[in-house]
């Protein structure tokens, strides 16, 4: 029988793309995941077996994040950073490089909780309903979160082109 | 059956799997006669395609120093997160401000935007004059101009058009939502400013935003697509 340990290890890739993805950059997201870790493996006994361990994890990241951030009432987050750093160790073209990282900065520069969002339906591939477990908000929250989200990628990402044609047109 | 608006949220919806199987036909048969709304659903999913390729999972397991965290013997040997001494990318504490709504003290940069005289049966909200009401005025959304990008517009239950916008200056970046009143004024329901470090346009991490937590309350449309917002933007509002 695996443990939760044994299901955290396979977790790991996943749950530092979304420490990353909170935190805004490298540092910050190690250092979230490490703490987010050191309480799951604290408080294992109220995980229940059978129920999805990824979306519990998430839960605590992000609660962890929003306990630090309220105590320390830092809003500063380092954009610039963390749209390189994730750069390592890929052998790709310069020009690759620089799409991949405007995704990352278009990315990076939405409110949290619209990255939040993003990366749970997007990246992870959640539902609906499990995103808003997962953040423990409305689903129409996690709707209307998802759609700014998406326009304003589309609108940073797109910035240098050709304005999008209307939807109505 | 046919989808009475296209919005974003339903083109969302249609992308991520989320419409039912009729809404699902009805759309993609709406799609063939809605060359907008298919131009708009492609920047989604391509942006979404970048989003991914941009933070994919490394192919490779590399050495982890996590793993030897969690395959240890004892969870005694954790380390502690560190909680002392000064993160590398984090401001002193107290640097920043969060200001939000009505009342709220404007530091630096657009204060100077902020009508102070705006009669007091206007109420709640501060009102916007000068160079920030022009570009809210006039900007579409997703254009950076004279230190002013709009993210989105969007409209209230009540059909008021609301925008949600950033600015930046030399030292200070803020956000804020901002929605029109019976006067043609752009009427302040949110607005934070944050010190501004190296680098563009940034928003605040961390702490639940009262930014986007107003917006999350007032926005009842989602946003208005491109040419919703022209149509708005060419009438006055």
């Amino acid at each position: 029988m695996t443990t939760i340990r044994d299901e955290l290890v396979t977790l790991l890739p996943r749950l530092r793309r979304f420490s990353l993805t909170v935190a805004g950059n490298v540092q910050d997201a190690e250092d979230l995941l490490h703490s987010a870790l050191e309480r799951a493996l604290r408080h294992e006994s109220s995980w229940q077996r059978g129920t999805r361990l990824d979306s519990w994890m998430y839960r605590i990241i992000r609660n962890l994040w929003i306990d630090e951030r309220r105590a320390k009432r830092n809003l500063n987050v380092s954009l610039e950073v963390a749209g390189d750093e994730v750069l390592e160790d890929r052998h790709e073209s310069a020009e690759h490089l620089l799409d991949l990282a405007q995704a990352r900065r278009a990315l990076l520069a939405l409110p949290e909780e619209q990255r939040s969002v993003l990366c749970l339906v997007v990246l992870e591939g959640m539902t609906y309903q499990e995103a808003a477990a997962a953040l423990d908000v409305p689903i129409g929250t996690v709707m209307s979160r998802l759609s700014r989200a998406r326009a304003a990628m589309v609108n940073r990402l797109s910035n240098d082109s050709p304005r999008i044609s209307s939807i109505k047109s | 059956m046919k989808i009475t608006n296209l919005t974003d949220e339903v083109l969302c919806a249609y992308l991520d799997g989320e419409l039912s199987p009729e809404a699902r036909i009805a759309l993609e048969r709406q799609l063939l006669s809605e060359p907008g709304a298919r131009v708009r659903l492609d920047r989604f999913r391509e942006s979404d395609d970048r989003l991914r390729r941009a933070l994919a999972l490394p192919s490779e397991a590399a050495a982890d120093p996590l793993v030897q965290l969690l395959t240890g013997d004892s969870s005694g040997n954790v380390r502690p997160i560190r909680t002392s001494g000064p993160r590398r990318f984090l401001a002193p504490i107290g640097l920043a401000l969060a200001a939000t709504v009505a009342g709220l003290a404007i530091g630096f940069g657009w204060r100077d935007a902020l009508d102070a005289s705006a009669p007091s049966d206007t109420v709640s909200g501060l009102v916007l004059s000068g160079g920030l009401h022009e570009a809210l005025d006039h900007n579409p959304s997703g254009l950076s101009r004279a230190g002013v990008m709009v993210l989105f517009t969007f409209r209230r239950e009540d059909g008021v058009p609301c925008r949600q916008f950033e600015t930046a200056d030399a030292r200070v970046s803020s956000d804020g939502v901002v929605c029109r009143d019976p006067g043609k004024r752009w009427r302040v329901s949110a607005w934070r400013e944050m010190p501004r470090a190296a680098g563009g346009y940034r928003s605040a991490g961390g702490d639940e935003s009262p930014v986007e937590a107003v917006v999350d309350a007032l926005d009842a449309s989602g946003p208005l697509s491109p040419g919703e917002e022209a149509a708005l933007i060419a009438k006055g509002w």
